[in-house]
């Protein structure tokens, strides 16, 4: 008993170990390993109070910096007769609009989901790419890195992730009801249809609870959603940072290069996927549950 | 919830996350997106206007066309009417005044000559009147000397006569 625990506590040193050859440890980090460290998390900056700024966080805020500016200089261009500026933003916002039609078929729905989920898209897409420029990860400040993708960290895509699943329940109960949303994870109409149903059709006795289960599947599904939604995209950006800096830590100069386009496109397929995942589970939770 | 220090997991970090969402949310909505689909909404109702109008200017127009032919067409015909009737009228009337004339022309030549002939009769009353006084005259000069009276008389008598 006392060596199986033993030798099970090795092992778990062991695999800390292993972790730690990752650069898991913020303390000996320094002396194991120079610049080129990729932790699993985002490294503290600097702190404001008890908050802790991290240099994923930081990144993020000159995101949203970007983002503002961007957006002011969209709202005082705006003119009846589009610029070539205008133009191009116009035709990706109408592009948009169009692919959410696919998944909703309903123009309406569409405009009413839209400003969630292209700032979604944006967000993220800006957040994927200001990983990549070649300052990000290499300026180094107190021994870590200044900037990290901010996305490269497990908290911004769990928030997104939490956001974007909680928002769709929200939507589902705005536009179902309250009571019908209800009922598709505690399905009470079930039961209480049977006593009405039973002498007309025997068979409700074996489905409806049947459908009252797989109400409780549903709620582990919502919880699957947050889950997938975030691990997704962390492990895509982290595995993509990762993998920048070991090819430039192999052969520095050219060879990254067609790596950092691969970056580049999966930047925008990975906002795109959370985009339009969210955008499918907006849909799936504003349809009303047929039985 | 070892995964969570794994991760880094924080929640202070997840709700300043997800306040950075909610600023790009409002920043990118308010100043951006919905300007910018309210303008390209108005335009496309321009558009659309400006299109329709132009339908219904293309249709009027068409019409004003076909009108104006029609009208043309009417004026043409009506003109070559009128200019029939004003050349058969003119033929009448020409033919008229032709006739009118010729008998005019007719009159006028019956008139002087019956006034010609008056006064010939008249001129030829009247120089026998004079050819007589001047034979008188004549003959009284001639015979003034020589000639007795019956004779003088008697050969007048003759004269006259053969005069008349």
């Amino acid at each position: 008993m006392e060596t199986k625990s033993n030798s099970h506590s090795q092992s778990e040193s062991a695999s800390s170990e292993e972790v730690l050859l990752l650069g898991q440890d913020t303390h000996q980090e320094h002396s194991a390993h120079e610049e080129h460290a990729h932790t699993l998390y985002a490294e503290p900056v600097f702190n404001i109070g008890n908050f802790t700024v991290t240099n994923s966080l930081l990144t993020s805020w000159l995101a949203v910096f970007l983002i503002i500016i961007l957006s002011l200089i969209i709202r005082f261009k705006i003119k009846k007769i589009p610029s070539v500026f205008q133009s191009v933003v116009e035709m990706i916002i109408d592009g948009a609009l169009n692919m959410m039609d696919l998944v909703t078929n309903d123009r309406q729905k569409s405009r009413r989901i839209f400003p969630v989920i292209f700032c979604i898209f944006i967000f993220i897409l800006f957040n994927n790419w200001l990983g990549l420029l070649p300052g990000v990860g290499s300026i180094s400040f107190d021994g870590h890195s200044l900037f990290r993708g901010g996305t490269a960290d497990l908290n911004t895509t769990l928030a997104l992730g939490l956001f974007s699943v909680i928002a769709a329940n929200i939507f589902g109960v705005i536009v179902v009801g309250g009571w019908n949303y209800f009922n598709k994870f505690i399905n009470l109409k079930a039961i209480l249809a049977i006593p009405a149903k039973v002498t007309k059709d025997p068979t409700v006795l074996f489905i409806n609870p049947i459908h009252f289960f797989v109400g409780f599947i549903e709620i582990v599904s919502e919880v699957a959603k947050i889950a997938s939604l975030s691990f997704r995209l962390f492990g895509n950006v982290f595995a993509g940072e990762v993998l920048l800096a070991s090819i430039s830590a192999l052969i520095a100069f050219g060879v990254p290069l067609p790596f950092i386009f691969l970056e580049i496109i999966i930047g925008v397929i990975q906002a795109l996927i959370f985009a339009v995942l969210t955008l499918v589970y907006f849909t799936i939770a504003s349809t009303a549950h047929e039985h | 919830m070892e995964i969570l220090n794994l991760f880094g997991i924080d929640w202070k970090l997840m709700i300043a996350q997800l306040i950075n969402f909610a600023i790009v949310i409002i920043v990118l909505w308010f100043f951006a997106l919905k300007p910018l689909t309210k303008k390209m909404q108005e335009r496309n109702n321009e558009i659309a206007k400006g299109l329709s109008d132009a339908q219904t200017a293309t249709e009027r127009l068409d019409q004003v066309e076909k009108e104006i032919k029609e009208q043309l067409q009417q004026t043409k015909t009506e003109a070559a009417d009128i200019l029939t009737t004003a050349k058969k009228n003119s033929e009448v009337s020409r033919k008229a005044e032709i006739e009118k004339t010729k008998q005019e022309v007719a009159n006028i030549i019956i008139k002087a000559k019956e006034q010609i002939a008056s006064e010939k009769t008249v001129m030829v009353s009247e120089v026998k009147k004079d050819v007589v006084e001047i034979i008188v005259a004549a003959l009284q000069k001639i015979l003034a000397k020589g000639l007795s009276k019956d004779i003088d008389q008697k050969y007048i008598d003759q004269v006259l006569k053969d005069i008349k």
